[in-house]
């Protein structure tokens, strides 16, 4: 052995060998609890939809007269509809639901998650929702109860850097895991959609809870997976260019779902209805539709299944109860109910991907593939962009089919899709919703987290403020002292700023107030600026530092240096460098 | 080995024929002949040998639609011990109030108030059968058939399909093959969607399916190579692997492991037999002891006979003409 071997640092390599222990046991345990909670979740869906006769199911079995289902058809979800909103308004302290747009944000931005017991209050609205027949997704309450589920290691005091962004990783992609039975596309979900970097610190733990997902959903409980297809081969090459054009038709689909979501929220709360009666209407307008389409309602599941069988519905049937899907999907989210928007996208993308391939086939009889892979083409298609999980969503269909040809006829259609969709409307409905209130994260993380970040946290605790009566020879001996060129002058009874003055115009030995040399600041902020509103500005500012005034009464908050603002800037940046590139 | 009390019982049973070796009970069994002498092999004759209570048979057709009601009666007029009737027609029978209860049975109830409940139940005990879709392996050998919805694609596996108009679990089976998990398939059989979807499978495969009687002609019809996939029971499979190994029968394989269908034929006591009370309850006890009572159902779906026996009017009529029209 040779002796001048240099050490091995053996107490670094111990800690970090705990903390990756750490960090993967992290993955396992928020993995499994995840999984289990998200079956139940799922499970009690079933049992409610069976208990409150809103499946066809138990309505079959009940031996009840028409008149009496009729009854129970339209007062469960009215029922429902009128709990959801009492809860929502009364019990979650955010007064609205939450999901995965704040999940999202708590990520990119590193804001934190919302409270707790609104998250409860959320999942528990979601159930009752989803129990009572309305027409909304269940994935995104497991995705967000992934994520509150993740959020609860930071009260472990674990002393590991981003933890937060990693359990709330591992939540996601075992709650994803588990609904699906694709932990590969869990894995991916929660770092497309919901981290967006591929860092090791979070890819391996998620790793491991996306496969505890998979191994509590698939082994444990066998549950059934999404979809059940043998969809043969693609017949000719000349197809993809149909599942382009399924792409950019499923884009329109999508766009039309998600702007009629948006544009019923907005509808609903231009009424001006408190919030209960808001849910009662949503509930009875659910019910009376039940009557009449049964299919579109609930989390669609079943009509999802028929829609990938050839032959179970007509073309007129496709094209309608797809319209009629978003819409009764918008007016539900709309109005009160809570829950997610992934379900009903499928189930839109399949009635799409089916009447895409009816419509064709009359046209081309005899040499399309089968019908079932467009089918599987249209619902990813219409789905990704919903999410923003193009990845994702091609994954899914590899997974469930273990089809290579599928795969890429899925990819050819997605892709067609998103670009279409992120051109007209944006990378996903999520970040529509984020953006709309305020958080832009088009421009990429560490633009969003600049725009969160306010300059007025950044002010100066040595800034020169006087008041304007101050003496310019007591200013200037300040001046000196400190070794600033400006200072700031603010009324001595309002305390309103009132202007800056230059250390070069000041008169030395002059007992003159110094209101006669101020000047008026080309650059001022106020409270509510961001650093990257800060950061634009500042290209043109030439001087030490930028009033910042209450927008209210003009009063002076304090100023900031160009220094602090860019500081703060390289300060975010080596923060993100060291995130998306830390090891476990 | 067999355990203590498989060894008491047994001695207390090869007491018993002194005590009613003139004792005679009647069986109405559902099913063909080749199920009767399949019963008789292994229930009935060593239950007589060992008591000395001979046996009296009735064949009663094996078929969703026979209205049970009118079993019944015929079972009291001929003086049956024993009625057999598949689970959701002796669920009906049961739920009319014809028969004496024997004891209750914890279910799930579907109601505005859910719990779980406990129905009446009127079987002295179920006995669990399967049945499977096989193949001939001599049809297939390149593209061997390892699902069930290869029984539905006539292009890629060509060849006669034998199916019995009575056998249960049909449209299960068609909408199987279509990908719908066995978890879903009694939710879509809820709609009229569901039943047309299904009935609609079987009608595109309708040129090359052979409707046979019962499961013997299917078997027959598979073991001379007549037909290339058949619906037939689980037991019918081991008799056919005996033939093909002397070469007088076409070698069989079941197609796919979910490819089966489990259910349960109720043994209904009538009250209206001659037997006596301890002949009643020795057969019942015997029977329970049977392995053919007490296997473990295979994978595949297990057949909802609470669906069957409380499907919607419009919708059994439906069910029914469908299989009065292949008749």
């Amino acid at each position: 052995m040779s002796t001048d071997t240099p050490a091995v640092p053996t107490r670094p390599a111990a800690a970090m060998t705990k903390r990756a222990i750490t960090v993967l046991l992290v993955g396992l345990i928020i993995g499994t609890v995840t999984a289990f909670i998200a079956i139940a979740f799922v499970e009690t869906v079933l049992w409610l939809n069976d208990a409150l006769l809103v499946s066809a199911y138990a309505k079959v079995q009940s031996g009840f007269a028409f008149w009496q289902i009729a009854l129970i058809t339209i007062s469960v979800p009215a029922l429902g509809g009128l709990i959801v909103a009492l809860m929502i308004s009364r019990a979650a302290p955010t007064k609205r639901p939450t999901g995965p747009p704040d999940v999202i944000q708590a990520v990119q931005l590193q804001s934190g998650m919302p409270d707790n017991k609104s998250g409860v209050v959320t999942s528990l609205a979601a159930l009752i929702s989803l129990g009572a027949g309305a027409s909304v997704g269940q994935y995104g309450p497991m995705v967000y109860i992934g994520a509150l589920i993740g959020n609860q290691t930071k009260r472990l005091n674990l002393a590991i850097p981003n933890l937060s962004t990693v359990s709330i990783a591992c939540g996601v992609a075992a709650a994803i895991a588990a609904a699906f039975n694709a932990p590969i596309a869990g894995l991916v979900f929660a770092h497309e959609a919901i981290v967006r970097h591929y860092s090791m610190q979070s890819f391996a733990p998620a790793t491991v809870a996306a496969t505890s997902g998979y191994v509590v959903a698939n082994v444990i409980f066998d549950r059934p997976p999404l979809f059940l297809i043998q969809p043969g081969e693609i017949l000719q090459g000349s197809e993809f260019l149909l599942f382009a054009l399924l792409g950019l038709c499923a884009a329109a689909v999508s766009i039309l779902y998600m702007r009629t979501i948006l544009r019923t929220a907005k509808f609903a709360r231009e009424l001006n209805i408190s919030p209960p009666p808001r849910g009662l209407i949503a509930g009875v307008g659910l019910g009376l539709v039940t009557l009449w389409l049964p299919e579109i309602t609930g989390v669609g599941q079943f009509t999802m299944r028929f829609a990938t069988i050839d032959g179970a519905f007509s073309a007129f049937e496709l094209g309608g109860l797809m319209l009629g899907k978003i819409a009764l999907t918008a007016f539900c989210l709309g109005f009160g109910f809570v829950g997610g928007v992934f379900s009903p996208a499928l189930v839109v993308g399949a009635l799409f991907g089916g009447l895409f391939w009816t419509l064709l086939s009359v046209i081309m009889p005899d040499t399309l593939s089968s019908y079932s892979i467009y089918v599987i083409c249209g619902m990813m298609a219409v789905t990704s962009p919903v999410i923003g999980a193009p990845l994702t969503t091609i994954l899914i269909v590899f997974e469930l089919t273990r089809s290579y040809d599928l795969a890429i006829a899925s990819m050819i259609a997605v892709v067609f899709s998103n670009l279409v969709t992120y051109r007209f409307f944006g990378r996903s409905l999520f970040d529509h919703q984020l953006l709309m209130k305020g958080v832009d994260l088009s421009q990429g993380r560490d633009q969003a987290r600049l725009s969160d970040m306010r300059v007025r946290d950044y002010v100066s605790d040595e800034a020169p403020i006087f008041s304007q009566t101050t003496s310019q020879q007591q200013v200037l001996e300040h001046l000196r002292e400190t070794g600033w060129n400006e200072a700031y002058a603010v009324d001595s009874e309002t305390q309103k700023f009132v202007g800056f003055l230059r250390a070069v115009d000041l008169e030395a030995g002059s007992q003159t107030p110094i209101a006669s040399k101020l000047q008026i600041s080309d650059l001022v902020f106020d409270e509510t600026t961001s650093v990257r509103q800060a950061m634009e500005k500042l290209s043109s500012f030439v001087g030490d530092a930028i009033p910042i005034i209450k927008s209210s009464d003009g009063s002076l908050v304090g100023v900031v240096t160009e220094g602090a603002i860019i500081q703060s800037y390289l300060n975010l940046a080596a923060d993100l460098r060291r995130e998306e590139n830390a090891g476990l | 080995m067999y355990g203590k009390k498989s060894i008491v019982f047994g001695l207390i049973l090869s007491c018993l024929p002194v005590v009613a070796s003139a004792e005679q009970l009647v069986l109405g069994i559902i099913g063909d002949s080749k199920r009767i002498a399949y019963l008789n092999e292994t229930l009935l004759q060593p239950f007589t040998e060992l008591t000395g209570i001979s046996i009296k048979i009735s064949s009663i057709s094996e078929h969703d639609g026979a209205d049970e009601e009118n079993l019944l009666q015929q079972a009291i007029r001929e003086k049956w011990d024993f009625l057999t009737l598949n689970e959701a027609q002796a669920m009906r029978l049961c739920g009319a109030g014809d028969l004496s209860p024997t004891g209750t049975m914890r279910q799930r109830q579907n109601s505005l108030l859910p719990e779980v409940s406990k129905a009446v139940t009127c079987h002295s005990f179920n006995e669990p059968r399967t049945e499977t879709m096989v193949y001939n392996l001599n049809a297939y050998q390149r593209d061997i058939p390892d699902h069930i919805s290869a029984f539905f694609d006539l292009e890629r596996f060509p060849g006669k399909r034998a199916v019995a108009v009575e056998a249960p679990g049909l449209l299960e089976m068609a909408l199987m093959a279509q990908g719908v998990p066995a978890s879903q398939v009694y939710h879509l059989l809820s709609t009229t969607r569901g039943v047309e979807l299904a009935i609609g499978v079987f009608a595109k495969a309708k040129p090359q399916i052979i409707w046979t009687k019962d499961h013997g002609e299917t078997e027959s019809l598979l073991a001379d190579g007549s037909a290339t996939m058949g619906l037939i029971e689980m037991g019918a499979r081991a008799d056919n692997d005996a033939n093909a190994a002397s070469g007088s029968a076409q070698p069989l394989n079941r197609l796919g492991t979910t490819s089966s269908i489990a259910h349960n034929t109720s043994w209904l006591p009538t009250a209206a037999g001659e037997g006596s009370v301890t002949a009643l309850g020795q057969f019942v006890d015997y029977a329970k002891q049977v392995e053919i009572f007490n296997v473990t159902l295979g994978a595949g779906i297990q057949r909802d006979a609470r669906w069957f026996a409380t499907v919607s009017p419009d919708l059994k009529t439906r069910l029914d003409s469908w299989r009065a029209a292949l008749q």
